[in-house]
């Protein structure tokens, strides 16, 4: 039993990191109908950003302070990378046929992946990521629990984004106009709302959370590298279509589950099918069997529903 | 009111200032013109409406005239400047319309609908949004107040919080109206208002409309329901395949023999049947006078062919 909730508590936390990366493929989707299959590099680039700004301004410092500083560096960089994509890349194509954004999103995200492989200093191969002690000092003993300091940080980020992207679509004016073009682009239009605009902020809402798990990522497994970003995004696509891509707590929730299945499938399923070799077989595998009963996700809708 | 009494009216009317000045607006989508050469004029103040059968452009007109198409040749002026042809600029600038087929945002409230309106003339931007300095404060505050006022002003007050695809569908039509009339306009279009209403609803959208007007508002109404339209309107322009047909009082246009012409071509006798059978089901005692002024066939046959489609459609 002690187990199950160890296996529990790494799932969520797993979970939790799936599930900042899948917000902004729900998000983007829903307001563009478009799969932005280069996001998982945004959260590799994220991770990058956070790594530089420590590098140039505090190298050597492990003290807590600097973590905001880094959180900051990795979603002005994230952020950045998502709205010039965005711009340069994807609104061109916006009217073009579905198969068009769809080659140059994989496009994008093997140009990402290479210009940092190419030009970020040591990035050919997996680079130490800063160790802040508050955050990765020696776990924790809960009981018969042990609890890493990363999986609070990454669970408490997810809870914290999850709260102020709720607050964020349901009670401001920016996320009424959100949830006006995701249902309908041309009366938006016609309400006086700049859906370019809108676009924009979609990208830059998914490149946020998607920078903070880049953090969380590199604070949990110590280095960080330039590939990272194909195996989560897809596994974080898979949980945005596991909860019902366009709905965003869809997302949370898909991720969460996704992460706690592979926890689980890792130690409980016994014999030749278990272990962590077969987790990612078990992923997909709860994909496949949850879209042939519920085609449209967990909690389905086919707009940016009431998050 | 009677139609009798507009009789006498029109020529005693004055209206304000030239609100829209739409010339020579012509759209050809590859080798078929959809709008050819249309003039249109409307004052504050005033109700225009736009008839014509189906197929006439008279949507592809609205769109023209709302930058959702460029039109090929021609130009809109609105308060005496040519719009770009850009939605959004001319929202702002003050042209809202409604829709034929109700485009209500369904997942979101009556009163989130019409706050959506509203959208175009809040200033806050996206930073001080999510902040929530005290000026966005205030303006979100308004926002919410206008949008109320303005449910209230279509009758809708009571549904403030509901789900706007779970509306009844008269009023999801008012709901649009208050929608468009929450983004400050000075001329408002109507694309089929009462399409689909019962007698009851449409009697209520028209008190709606005159109500709009006395606000100072132009509108221009598109409807195949002509004695709403007769009824209604200070000023009728008929559309057929496109082109004018004919523009002026709802007397003139009533009367007009090519626009009965347009809308039942020469009737068979299966169509006549019908004609006299809807006629039968209508017949409404205050409408009596004009009837009567009519030589045979009277307009109001002109309105049946349309009815007997709207039941099909329903």
């Amino acid at each position: 039993m002690d187990l199950f909730f160890q296996q529990l508590l790494n799932g969520l936390t797993l979970g939790s990191l799936y599930a900042l990366i899948a917000v902004g493929y729900t998000v983007v989707y829903g307001i563009v109908q478009l799969i932005n299959f280069a996001h998982g590099e945004v959260f590799m680039i994220g991770a990058f950003g956070a790594l530089a700004t420590w590098t140039m301004l505090f190298k050597g410092t492990t003290a807590i302070w600097v973590l905001p500083f880094m959180i900051v560096g990795a979603i002005a960089v994230s952020v950045t990378v998502a709205v010039v994509m965005e711009r340069v890349a994807y609104r061109p194509l916006r009217n073009a046929p579905r198969l068009a954004p769809l080659i140059t999103a994989i496009g994008i995200s093997v140009f990402l992946q290479e210009a940092i492989r190419l030009f970020y200093p040591g990035a050919k191969s997996a680079m130490p990521f800063p160790q802040i002690e508050f955050v990765t000092g020696a776990a924790m003993e809960w009981g018969p629990l042990t609890v890493r300091r990363s999986a609070l940080f990454t669970i408490g980020a997810l809870i914290m984004c999850t709260a102020a992207l709720w607050f964020f679509i349901n009670r401001t004016k920016l996320g009424r106009g959100m949830l006006a073009v995701s249902q309908d682009k041309d009366t938006a239009r016609l309400m006086g709302i700049n859906v370019d605009r809108i676009v924009a902020v979609a990208f830059a809402l998914g490149a946020t959370l998607a920078g903070i798990a880049g953090v969380a990522q590199g604070l949990q497994n110590n280095n960080i590298d330039f590939f990272m970003g194909f195996l989560a995004g897809l596994k974080a696509f898979t949980a945005a279509v596991l909860g019902g891509i366009g709905n965003i707590m869809g997302a949370v929730v898909g991720g969460l589950v996704l992460g706690i299945v592979e926890a689980m499938a890792v130690q409980f399923i016994p014999g030749t099918f278990g272990g962590s070799p077969w987790k990612d077989v078990w992923a997909f595998a709860l994909l496949i069997i949850v879209l042939v009963f519920r085609p449209q996700g967990i909690l389905g809708a086919k707009t940016v529903d009431r998050a | 009111m009677s139609v009798h009494t507009m009789e006498q009216a029109p020529a005693a009317k004055t209206f304000g200032a030239t609100v829209l000045e739409a010339s020579g607006v012509t759209m050809r989508f590859g080798g078929l013109t959809a709008v050819n050469n249309v003039d249109l004029t409307v004052h504050e103040g005033e109700i225009m409406g736009l008839i014509g059968p189906n197929g006439a452009g008279k949507t592809t007109f609205f769109n023209c005239l709302t930058g959702m198409y460029k039109p090929t040749e021609g130009e809109v002026k609105f308060l005496g400047t040519i719009l770009p042809p850009k939605p959004r600029a001319v929202v702002k600038a003050g042209m809202a319309r409604t829709f034929q087929n109700i485009r209500l945002f369904g997942n979101m409230t009556a009163l989130e609908n019409v706050m959506v309106g509203r959208y175009c003339r809040t200033n806050a931007l996206a930073l001080t949004s999510i902040i929530r300095g005290p000026k966005y404060r205030r303006e979100e505050a308004e926002s919410r107040r206008i949008a109320q006022e303005l449910l209230d002003f279509v009758g809708l007050g009571h549904t403030a919080e509901h789900l706007a695809r779970n509306l009844p569908y008269g009023d999801q039509r008012r709901l649009e109206i208050a929608r468009a009339l929450a983004t400050d306009p000075k001329l408002i279009l109507l694309d089929e208002p009462t399409a689909g209403m019962n007698p009851k609803e449409t009697q209520q959208a028209k008190d709606l409309i005159f109500r709009i007007r006395d606000k100072g508002l132009a509108v221009v109404v598109i409807e195949h329901d002509m004695r709403f339209i007769f009824s209604l309107c200070d000023r009728v322009h008929c559309l057929v395949r496109g082109e004018t047909l004919i523009e002026g009082s709802p007397q003139e246009v009533q009367s007009d023999h090519r626009v009965i012409e347009a809308y039942i071509g020469q009737p068979d006798a299966d169509e006549e049947e019908l004609v006299a059978e809807a006629h039968a089901h209508d017949h409404e005692p205050h409408t009596q006078p004009a009837q009567a002024a009519q030589p045979a066939p009277a307009p109001q046959a002109a309105q049946s062919p349309s009815d007997v489609i709207k039941e099909g459609q329903a």
